[in-house]
C-alpha cells in the first residue's frame, strides 16, 4: 500500500527517531557518567517511539524502512559538551518531524500522539538545554524548523 | 448555484455580446466582471452555505486561545513581584506566552482576511492595545495549575483542528508543558 500524507508524516518521523536511537547511542558515550541514567532514559523513550511508530505503520500495511547503515553526525563528538549538544540536536529535530505529523494528520489517533511525542521531545530538549546553560532553556515554538 | 447559460447574475446583462459595436475594451470590462462575479460567488459558498447568517458563525476558536496566552503572560508578569528570585523564568513565560497570543492572534487575521478597502476587520480580541488589567499575583501552585491548563486544552483543540492550526497548537501546547515541567520545576 502506498502512503498517504499521515502515513508519510509518521515515515519521516520514524526515519527522525531511527537517527535519534543512533545518535543517543553516541551521546550515551561520551556524556558525563553522572547523566547516565538520563541519557538511558531519554534513548528508551526515543526506542519506544520508534517501536510505535512501526507498529502504526505495520497496522496499516505499510513497508517499514529499514534504518541507515550508518548515520553522519551535524558534528565531532568527543566529550560530555558535544555529546549534551547532539542530544540538543537530536531533540530539536525528532520534535520538528511530530509537529509535522501533528499537521498532516488526518485522524485525531494520530494527532494526538503526534502531540505527545512533541511534547516529550520539548521537555527533553529543555532539560538538555539547561544542563549546557543555554539561554533561554526553553523555545516558545517547539518543533518549528 | 444553479448554472444556466447566459445568466450568471440575476439582473439582465444589458449588452448583447454579439453586437456589432462591440469594442475591445468592453471585452475586457465584461470578462473583469465576470471574474468579479466568480469571486463573489465563490466567497459565499466557502463562508456559510451561501446563506445570509454569516454573522451568526461560531468565533474563531483561536480566539479564546490568544486570550488565554494574553493572560497567562500577565498572570508571570504579577508573579515576579511575589518571587523575584523566579524573574528569570516567569520573564520568559510572559515572553513565551506573549509570543503565542501575536501567532495566535496573526493566524486569526489571516483566515479572517482583508476588506475591500486593505483594512482588516476589526474585532474585540484583535485589538490589543489596551493595557491588560491589573492582575493579583498568583502563587507558584496557581501559575503552575494555570499554564498545565493552557497546554491541556491548547492540545485538546489541536486534535480537533488540522494542518497549521493544529501544528501551532501543539507547539503551544508542548511549550506550556515544558515551562511548567522544566521553568517552574
Amino acid at each position: 500500500m502506498s502512503p498517504g500524507p499521515e502515513q508519510q508524516a509518521l515515515l519521516d518521523a520514524l526515519a527522525a527517531e531511527y537517527a535519534a536511537v543512533f545518535a543517543y547511542g553516541v551521546v550515551a558515550a561520551f556524556s558525563n557518567p553522572d547523566r547516565d541514567r538520563m541519557v538511558a532514559a531519554d534513548a528508551a523513550a526515543h526506542r519506544s517511539r520508534r517501536d510505535a511508530t512501526i507498529d502504526a505503520l505495520t497496522a496499516v500495511s505499510i513497508d517499514i524502512p529499514v534504518p541507515e547503515a550508518g548515520y553522519n553526525l551535524p558534528f565531532p563528538v568527543g566529550d560530555p559538551i558535544a555529546a549534551a549538544n547532539l542530544a540538543v540536536t537530536i531533540e530539536t529535530d525528532t520534535a520538528v518531524a511530530w509537529r509535522s505529523v501533528i499537521e498532516r494528520a488526518q485522524s485525531e489517533h494520530a494527532r494526538g500522539t503526534g502531540l505527545d511525542a512533541l511534547t516529550e521531545c520539548a521537555l527533553r530538549l529543555a532539560n538538555w538545554r539547561t544542563i549546557l546553560g543555554t539561554a533561554p532553556p526553553t523555545v516558545p515554538f517547539p518543533g518549528q524548523p | 448555484m444553479h448554472a444556466r447559460p447566459g445568466a450568471w447574475h440575476d439582473g439582465a446583462v444589458p449588452t448583447p455580446l454579439t453586437s456589432a459595436t462591440h469594442t475591445r475594451r468592453s471585452t475586457f470590462r465584461i470578462a473583469g466582471f465576470a471574474a468579479v462575479g466568480a469571486v463573489a460567488v465563490s466567497g459565499l459558498a466557502g463562508c456559510s452555505g451561501g446563506d445570509d447568517t454569516a454573522s451568526l458563525e461560531p468565533p474563531d476558536p483561536l480566539i479564546a486561545q490568544a486570550d488565554r496566552a494574553r493572560n497567562d503572560a500577565a498572570l508571570a508578569t504579577a508573579a515576579v513581584a511575589a518571587m523575584p528570585d523566579r524573574s528569570g523564568a516567569l520573564n520568559l513565560i510572559t515572553a513565551e506566552r506573549t509570543a503565542h497570543a501575536d501567532a495566535l492572534s496573526a493566524e486569526i487575521a489571516r483566515l479572517v482576511g482583508v476588506l475591500e478597502d486593505g483594512s482588516a476587520p476589526t474585532t474585540r480580541s484583535l485589538t490589543t492595545s489596551a493595557p491588560p488589567a491589573p492582575v493579583a499575583p498568583p502563587s507558584l501552585d496557581e501559575l503552575r495549575a494555570r499554564l498545565t491548563e493552557s497546554g491541556r486544552t491548547a492540545a485538546a483543540l489541536a486534535r480537533s483542528l488540522s494542518g497549521y492550526r493544529a501544528g501551532l497548537l501543539g507547539s503551544i501546547s508542548a511549550a506550556c508543558t515544558t515551562e511548567v515541567g522544566v521553568l517552574l520545576r
